[in-house]
């Protein structure tokens, strides 16, 4: 099963922020955890993260900085800011209430497939 | 025989060409197909093979590179407009404080040199508020393009420009008071220019209350901006008609100017949305 685009375009701003609350990471890094945490059933087009993650730091929800990995390559670590944390909270919010409302229609109504 | 370091760069000059994409974001995206490439390999597929799979993973260089610009092109507008206004406070800054310590200087009057630097500085950096609102209904009516993103860059700017403008009115009419108190003998007498300056702080104040509510759009913002502006021309140069305190003739016909530009201003979203009812485009 493979999302519709609108979908992974809406999705992809909370995912990213949810990745970002539990630490720094760098964009591989978060790519492979969203297909690790879906089964792979989530797949990106992998560029596409770096735009949003530079429209995110523009709008001064997320900082970066280059530094060299225990690996020893040189990589962007991002980081969640204060605008950040309250974004995502409010994304998540809304996030609920929507699983909630499908939630209790899908209870009521009989499922077509 | 594959090289990847060459095929490499030749990749990353093909990015560099479209001119979208900074040394800085085709340095992140060659970490990441090295990373994506050095995982493939691990899993037993050959270089090149690797390298091919982890490039089409990535997807299209001139989507990627299209997304890049999208993020780019407008903030640069956006940019230029909002730091020509911080420019513009940098100004307000200095004209005040010359004025300061003119009147400072005339009048030896330090007192009055404080509440009237303090007060200019205020209602200019109101005014220039109503700016950053002026452009901010322009562009939300010309493009909808990172609405988002520069809602959050405009309630930055608001945010530092209203406290500043707060903090300049605040000052300037308690050492208006205290010199009222010394000159007059007493602190309040309700002239209509001390009404004015309560009311700007009123709706200062209530602007900062929209800002950090973030539920408004920006040009829901840029309407409260011209209005707050509105009400500061009353209370600067209206008060200052009503009490036939000498106001030049020229400065009552620029006053109308502005007041009518900030009204059609303030009207357009209006107007637009009455044209089209059901219009979402000033959503933003």
């Amino acid at each position: 099963m493979s999302q519709s685009k609108e979908l992974v375009a809406a999705s992809a701003t909370p995912m990213i922020l949810a990745i970002l609350s539990r630490g720094e990471s760098y964009g591989y890094a978060i790519i492979q955890e969203i297909r690790e945490l879906s089964n792979e059933q989530i797949t990106w087009t992998d560029g596409m993260l770096y735009p949003v993650l530079r429209r995110l730091e523009q709008q001064g929800l997320l900082s970066s900085s280059w530094r060299m990995a225990e690996s020893g390559k040189r990589r962007r670590y991002y980081r969640l800011k204060k605008d950040g944390e309250r974004a995502l909270g409010e994304q998540r919010l809304q996030w609920q209430l929507t699983h909630r409302v499908l939630q209790a229609l899908w209870e009521k109504s009989p499922c077509l497939t | 025989m594959f090289d990847l370091n060459r095929e490499m760069a030749r990749w990353k000059t093909l990015m560099a060409r479209s001119g979208s994409c900074s040394a800085d974001e085709i340095e992140e995206l060659e970490s990441h197909v090295r990373d994506e490439t050095a995982a493939f390999v691990a899993a037993g597929r050959p270089e090149q093979q690797a390298f091919e799979a982890s490039l089409q993973r990535l997807g299209q260089w001139d989507a990627i590179c299209g997304e890049f610009a999208k993020n780019g092109h407008v903030c640069r507008c956006d940019s230029l407009v909002l730091w020509a206004n911080s420019v513009m406070v940098v100004l307000v800054v200095a004209g005040s404080a010359v004025l300061a310590m003119w009147v400072a200087a005339r009048r030896q009057d330090g007192l009055l040199a404080i509440h009237l630097g303090a007060i200019l500085f205020g209602y200019c950096t109101a005014f220039l508020v109503s700016l950053s609102g002026a452009y901010a209904i322009v562009r939300c009516m010309i493009t909808q393009s990172r609405a988002e993103l520069f809602r959050t860059r405009f309630v930055r700017h608001l945010q530092l420009l209203l406290t500043m403008a707060l903090g300049g009115c605040v000052s300037g009419t308690i050492f208006g008071a205290w010199w009222a108190r010394r000159e007059w003998g007493q602190y309040w007498s309700w002239h209509p220019k001390e009404i004015g300056a309560i009311a700007v702080i009123a709706c200062l104040l209530l602007l900062v209350l929209f800002v950090n509510m973030r539920r408004l759009s920006s040009v829901r913002l840029g309407q409260a901006c011209l209005a707050l502006s509105l009400v500061t021309s009353g209370a600067w140069f209206g008060a200052g008609i009503y009490a036939s305190t000498g106001v030049a003739p020229v400065v009552v016909m620029l006053l109308s100017v502005l007041v009518t530009i900030q009204l059609v201003l303030f009207c357009l979203p209006l107007l637009q949305v009455a044209l089209r009812p059901g219009t979402r485009r000033l959503a933003g």
